[in-house]
């Protein structure tokens, strides 16, 4: 590229940099996104702690030993606070009454366990909104657990001898990948974490940043903007210079959103241990695979964006094309939460290689440690090469349906458009 | 002053030495008027600013522009006349690159064109628009950059070309602040920006009012007088006729007319009269003399037929009323253009 042709790039790429890192919009996404997430995360938590009383709950037993068992249980169940009360007499008229004031929301629910549930193991738990798949089952474990101490203490354990037949066992869980060596899986939740953080930032980022460049183009085109600056730019120059300001603008925001996630995880590891932090942390070779295949996937999209925006006259008629291209990122994402668990499979390699998949896929496959040396060489290779093809076509499609108003165009006609550039 | 032009003037020097003399700049249109002149009678071809030899461009079959070819003189405004769709906004296009002629050729300054000829060509587009949200001032800075100019000497300008548009306090808003007025000056800033050699302008005139248009007349002369090339397009033919040394009338595509505005009225006017009289109650087509009449209060404009007799004419219409004034009457260019137009139909 000659000199004046980068001159004016780099002219463009500053001014769609500096307009739109100046923006409200800019601002309000990078400090909402995070805050979001913040908010949501923190949320339910804070419901649950703070804002809402102990709920009430009666566990009727016959038995005494079980019932303080559960009670207790309750108190230190993970799904919100409880106060449990507990009766003793298992009658028929005492489970109407409890009913009925469970239709009155007088209380939270009841746990009913007479004689011959405590026989047969068969509980029954009524409440007005019932439980969620998690919710029965961290109940039917808390419950399986109470009994348990309470049938050992009926043979006359002792309840440190109870505690002792019940300690839990340590598991650790060695891989031979380099990502998941750890103990007890608290690594492997890291990866996860980590994983899904990666992925849901690269498919926002990639969508939006992408759908921004597009916008771009139109904006030029639809202020007729276009015709004065291809007088003074080449139409590479500055297709290229649209997609690389707000390819940097991208960065800039995913970074901020590195150096917030960083200093909050720090944050978190003061308050609640340093195990935190070094298990959420990457190396630093992981994320410069990561940051290359964002850069990557940002390439190849935004061109392709860029298209659109130069072949349609507004937002509305690219939008089905746009859903076209959204649609490889979609099930990018799917497929990397697919085959998380099998990240080494024949699939999950075939599909880390192909060009519109690899940026997802890639990551899911790097963090997780499943991604040899030589599968991330070929797909940067092939991410490559299918980059300078969308460019190129791009690059064509750029040329003629900037200057393209009026009626909106056929796949047939942005075809023939390749033949005219 | 244009490549080509040095080399034509030390050769017409020796020839010409009393035309061209080593004066100030402020001469320089009179002098280039008096070269065209000249040169036609020494035969000698002026150079040209631009020049079109045989373009074509087609979209999906369809013709807008056939084997057009036209040459501007360097200091000539040159007005590009055509109806709704005849091709003019595709050969403006073509002429600063923005579209590439599937045949034929351009070229300026006697070279053919190369992107870095549009240092030397200011384009005002005809869809015309800004970034709406844009700083003004920015807005220019910006678009001067890219046409090459530091930023210092693009700001110079922008406050130069400002304050003769009378804009300079508008410079601080934003586009979408400005009236229709005002945001078509900061446009035809926008293409002198770089001070290019050659303006073209598709439709300079649409959407300013009179007093506007009169400023951009003045504009334009007071560029021509500086040596600058200018070509436009336009229908508004009084436009046209009081500020261009030649044009070219194309229609589907195609020149149908083509030359000095001067000549062409002579081409097409040499055989109307205007009559003024008094005594006559109607105007009288002996031996059927007159081709055509448009009436008037005691007036009556007359178009001679071909083979017909201007003096026999007035012989006979002196015998029946008497004749205050007869005098050969000019066409205007809507006429000739609608003539043109119209013979190039029935063809």
């Amino acid at each position: 590229m000659p000199f004046e042709e980068l001159r004016a790039l780099w002219l463009v790429l500053r001014r769609e940099y500096v307009e739109r890192v100046k923006s409200f919009s800019f601002l309000a996404s990078t400090v909402a996104a995070p805050a979001l997430c913040l908010a949501l995360a923190a949320t339910p938590a804070l419901f649950a702690s703070r804002l809402s009383a102990p709920r009430h709950i009666v566990v009727v037993c016959s038995a005494p030993e079980p019932a303080r068992q559960i009670a207790d249980a309750f108190h230190h169940w993970g799904l919100g606070h409880y106060r449990a009360e507990i009766l003793t007499a298992a009658t028929p008229q005492e489970r109407d009454k409890l009913t009925s004031m469970v239709r009155q929301s007088r209380i939270e629910g009841f746990l009913w366990l007479d004689n011959a549930a405590l026989a047969s193991g068969h509980v029954v738990y009524v409440s007005r909104s019932g439980l969620d798949t998690l919710g029965r089952e961290s109940l039917r474990s808390m419950i399986y657990r109470a009994l348990i101490r309470a049938r050992l203490a009926t043979h006359g354990l002792t309840p440190s001898a109870i505690d002792l037949s019940l300690q839990p066992i340590s598991l650790d869980l060695i891989s031979l990948r380099a990502a998941t060596v750890g103990k007890d899986g608290s690594d492997g939740v890291a990866v996860i974490v980590v994983t899904v953080a990666i992925i849901t930032i690269l498919e926002m980022s990639l969508l939006s940043y992408g759908i921004i460049v597009m916008r771009s183009v139109l904006e030029d085109k639809t202020s007729r903007m276009v015709e004065i600056l291809l007088c003074s730019v080449t139409p590479r120059a500055l297709m290229a210079g649209k997609v690389l300001g707000v390819g940097g603008l991208s960065l800039t925001q995913v970074l901020i959103w590195a150096a917030i996630a960083a200093g909050g995880v720090t944050a978190a590891g003061r308050i609640l241990g340093t195990g935190l932090v070094s298990s959420l942390t990457l190396g630093r070779g992981s994320l410069a695979m990561f940051a290359l295949f964002y850069v990557l996937g940002y390439l190849f999209y935004s061109s392709l964006y860029a298209a659109l925006g130069a072949a349609f006259n507004t937002a509305d008629e690219a939008q089905y094309w746009s859903f076209i291209l959204t649609l490889p990122l979609l099930f990018a994402g799917m497929a990397a939460w697919s085959l998380f668990e099998q990240a080494d499979s024949a699939i999950a390699v075939a599909l880390s290689l192909l060009p519109p998949l690899a940026p997802v896929m890639m990551s899911m496959r790097i963090a997780v440690g499943a991604a040899p040396s030589w599968q991330i060489g070929l797909a940067f290779a092939l991410m490559a090469a299918a980059i300078c093809a969308a460019w190129a076509l791009s690059a064509r499609i750029y040329r003629v349906g900037t200057l393209m108003y009026g009626k909106k165009p056929s796949l047939r006609e942005i075809t023939r458009w390749l033949r005219y550039a | 002053m244009g490549p080509g032009r040095s080399r034509l003037r030390s050769s017409l020097d020796s020839i010409l030495p009393s035309v061209y003399p080593e004066s100030g700049a402020d001469d320089r249109a009179h002098q280039m008027s008096l070269l065209r002149s000249r040169s036609r009678w020494l035969r000698i071809d002026l150079m040209r600013a631009l020049e079109l030899k045989f373009v074509c461009k087609s979209y999906d079959g369809v013709v807008a522009v056939d084997r057009l070819s036209l040459a501007i003189s360097e200091g000539c405004i040159y007005g590009l006349l055509g109806t709704n769709g005849a091709g003019k906004t595709t050969v403006l296009r073509m002429m600063v690159g923005v579209l590439i002629p599937d045949h034929g050729g351009v070229c300026i300054f006697g070279e053919p064109f190369e992107r870095r000829h549009l240092k030397m060509i200011g384009y005002l587009p005809e869809e015309r628009g800004l970034y709406r949200k844009a700083k003004i001032g920015e807005l220019l800075l910006y678009l001067g950059e890219l046409k090459g100019l530091g930023r210092s000497t693009t700001q110079h300008r922008i406050m130069e070309l400002a304050e003769r548009l009378g804009i300079d306090a508008a410079l601080t808003q934003r586009i979408e602040e400005l009236s229709k007025g005002m945001e078509q000056k900061i446009q035809l800033l926008t293409a002198m920006i770089h001070d290019p050699q050659l303006l073209i302008l598709d439709e300079p005139f649409a959407g300013l009012d009179p007093l506007n248009s009169a400023l951009l007349m003045e504009l334009l002369l007071e560029l021509k007088r500086t040596g600058r090339t200018i070509l436009f397009s336009s229908h508004r033919m009084d436009r046209v006729e009081r500020l261009c040394d030649e044009i070219c009338l194309i229609n589907h595509g195609r020149s149908v007319l083509q030359g000095g505005v001067t000549e062409l009225k002579e081409r097409f006017g040499g055989r109307r009269v205007r009559l003024v009289y008094r005594g006559g109650a109607r105007v009288p087509n002996k031996d059927g003399l007159i081709e055509s009449c448009r009436l008037g209060d005691d007036m009556v404009e007359l178009r001679v037929g071909p083979d017909e007799d201007a003096q026999e004419l007035l012989r006979t219409l002196a015998a029946s009323a008497t004749i205050v004034s007869y005098e050969t009457v000019e066409p205007s260019l809507e006429e000739i253009f609608i003539e043109a137009v119209g013979t190039h139909h029935a063809v």
